[in-house]
């Protein structure tokens, strides 16, 4: 009763630090979202792909951008991990160029009807060379959408493709990704080779990975296995860029713990005498402490309430070029974060609560 | 117990604060004894060690000598937690200028008793409407402290002592705020209450024209106990 009586009659008290509680939960959603925004520029197409193993040639070090496996190589895990659970992909950077706009996209060669095959949001799958699919991300960059011509061009040579479908895969490397059919894409990554050039950068491999991986590697040669989540991280700048995001969120966590229990603190200081009283009645420092996490909570949740709308209106408001990506651990890591941090921070009020000495009540004695 | 009921016995209580060179001794070897149905003052100038006594006996302060038997039960040696407890269930204090939560309208002044004890219900919610109309500030119930006169916010303070059906009522100075004439009727409705509800009643005070509502008067003077006479 105490704890919600003290915020219902000093509203603007508790008002300010609810509101400062909500930047703070803002704040922190903001560079949570900013981070998946970023992580997924950088490995969004990766993390797409429908995979358990992801298998690479293992001179390239376990990179998507230098992996090249043969047509045995590919044949033989094939043979291994049975055709419907996998899929080639091809990697390379090119342009697509439409009248005089050119833009950098992170191509993908897929094998339709595998396990790569992305999945289209609008539009149709590519199944012939001469079609391509674009991800969102690019045709909300560009004025680019399903029926458009695109040129693309590699080593001089110029391929007219017809944009058949939108995907949201997502980007890599920063790039907004494009899938064309696995042989147009040896045929653009390798022009001139024939038969000679690698079947595909990598392959992925779906279902029971239980010493799969193991057998993979063992059996052939040239071979890495790596899970999707490793995958993942083992492109370049993804860890160190994971790692960054999460000092920038834990600083935000411990200074949101600090600012926060100083409010609290000042106010407990504040309310010496007033605690004295309540002592002085019989009130033990366990129920005073009782009310001030009341008091917390309650100033959270108003925080939050305040903030995470307010993270959502930023997301619609900015440009789509900037990469964030508002998620639910988004506003776990905002909100659930400050809330902690507030309890954390309310624990610096607990040694002022108790020191409090009843006997206060009567003046000086 | 006494033979005669219910009683707040001090015996030889010292309290010292500080240690070595700088120690005060506050209270010197005090010995009383309040019976319920009794309203006794303590009067003596400043810094006499009135204040600390009546702490000493409402379990605010622990005695360095001595000891304070309530009721039959020694409360000197029990820690802070018990006397906590001792403070919520048996003891009201009418504080010095009314000590009232000032974000608390004056009803909500007398629930921070059971409140605090995890016992807020209908019939506490009861019993403090009942107490406001006695002591007549019923309608006044729902303002805050800062909107009610010195005299109502006095009679909040009274209320909220009773709310607990204490059996020591303490009162600290609590004509300090209050002109002459409603400081009269705020002494008188407290040794009212002591009698009509057989509490025991200690009141501290400096102001000599209070002294014609008590029973007894006690007299201190740098710590130490002077007289007792009765009134």
């Amino acid at each position: 009763m105490l704890a919600l009586r003290e915020i219902r009659r000093k509203k603007v008290q508790f008002g300010l630090i609810s509101l400062i509680l909500g930047l703070m939960v803002y704040l922190l959603v903001m560079i949570s979202a900013l981070g998946t925004g970023l992580l997924s520029a950088m490995s969004g197409a990766v993390n797409s792909f429908d995979a358990d193993l992801v298998v690479f040639s293992a001179d390239s070090n376990d990179s998507l951008l230098r992996s090249e496996l043969t047509a045995e190589q590919r044949d033989a895990i094939v043979e291994l991990a049975g055709a419907d659970s996998t899929g080639g992909v091809g990697y390379m950077a090119a342009t697509v160029q439409e009248d005089s706009a050119i833009e950098d996209v992170a191509l993908f060669g897929f094998q339709p009807g595998s396990i790569a095959e992305p999945a289209v949001r609008s539009g149709r799958v590519v199944q012939d060379e001469g079609e391509i699919l674009i991800d969102r991300s690019l045709s909300r960059s560009t004025d680019l959408e399903v029926g458009d011509q695109v040129t693309m061009r590699n080593a001089l040579i110029d391929y007219e493709l017809t944009i058949v479908g939108e995907v949201d895969e997502g980007q890599f490397l920063g790039l907004p990704s494009a899938y064309v059919v696995l042989d147009q894409w040896r045929e653009m990554r390798y022009p001139g080779q024939g038969g000679g050039a690698p079947a595909t950068s990598v392959l992925l491999v779906r279902g029971d990975t239980g010493n799969l991986g193991t057998r993979i590697e063992a059996d052939i040669s040239n071979a890495s296995v790596l899970s999707k989540s490793e995958a993942v991280n083992a492109i370049g700048g993804v860890t160190e860029q994971e790692r960054v995001v999460m000092a920038i969120e834990f600083f935000g966590f411990v200074i949101g713990a600090l600012v926060i229990g100083s409010f609290f603190f000042v106010l407990t200081m504040q309310r010496a005498y007033e605690i004295a009283i309540f002592k002085a009645l019989g009130a033990s420092s366990w129920y005073i402490f009782g009310q001030l996490i009341r008091q917390v909570i309650a100033v959270a949740l108003v925080g939050l309430a305040l903030g995470v709308p307010l993270a959502l209106v930023t997301e619609t408001a900015l440009p789509s070029d900037i990469p964030l990506e508002i998620t639910g651990s988004a506003f776990l890591t905002g909100g659930v974060s400050i809330t902690i941090a507030a309890l954390l921070g309310s624990l610096l009020s607990a040694r002022q609560v108790v020191r409090v000495n009843p006997v206060s009540a009567l003046g000086q004695v | 117990m006494s033979p005669h009921g219910q009683e707040v016995l001090a015996q030889s209580l010292t309290k010292v604060f500080g240690s070595g060179e700088t120690a005060v001794e506050a209270v010197r070897d005090v010995s009383l004894s309040v019976l319920a149905g009794e309203f006794v003052a303590i009067v003596g100038p400043s810094g006499s060690g009135k204040t600390t006594l009546l702490a000493m006996l409402g379990g605010l302060l622990t005695a360095t000598r001595g000891r304070v038997v309530v009721d039959g039960t020694d409360i000197s040696g029990w820690n802070e937690a018990q006397r906590a407890l001792f403070r919520r269930e048996r003891v009201g204090f009418v504080f010095q200028g009314f000590n009232l939560v000032p974000y608390l309208t004056g009803e909500e002044n007398l629930l921070v008793i059971p409140a605090i004890s995890g016992k807020l219900d209908g019939e506490k919610r009861a019993r403090a409407r009942q107490l406001l109309r006695e002591l007549g500030i019923e309608n006044r119930a729902h303002r805050l402290p800062g909107e009610l006169s010195g005299g109502e916010r006095q009679r909040i303070a009274i209320g909220r002592a009773l709310m607990n059906d204490p059996l020591l009522v303490l009162v600290d100075e609590p004509t300090s705020n209050l002109d002459s004439e409603r400081g009269n009727e705020v002494v008188r409705s407290l040794a009212e209450e002591v009698k009509t509800r057989n509490k025991i009643g200690i009141m501290v005070t400096h102001d000599r024209r209070m002294l014609t509502h008590v029973d007894r008067v006690l007299e201190m003077a740098d710590g130490r106990l002077q007289s007792t006479e009765p009134h």
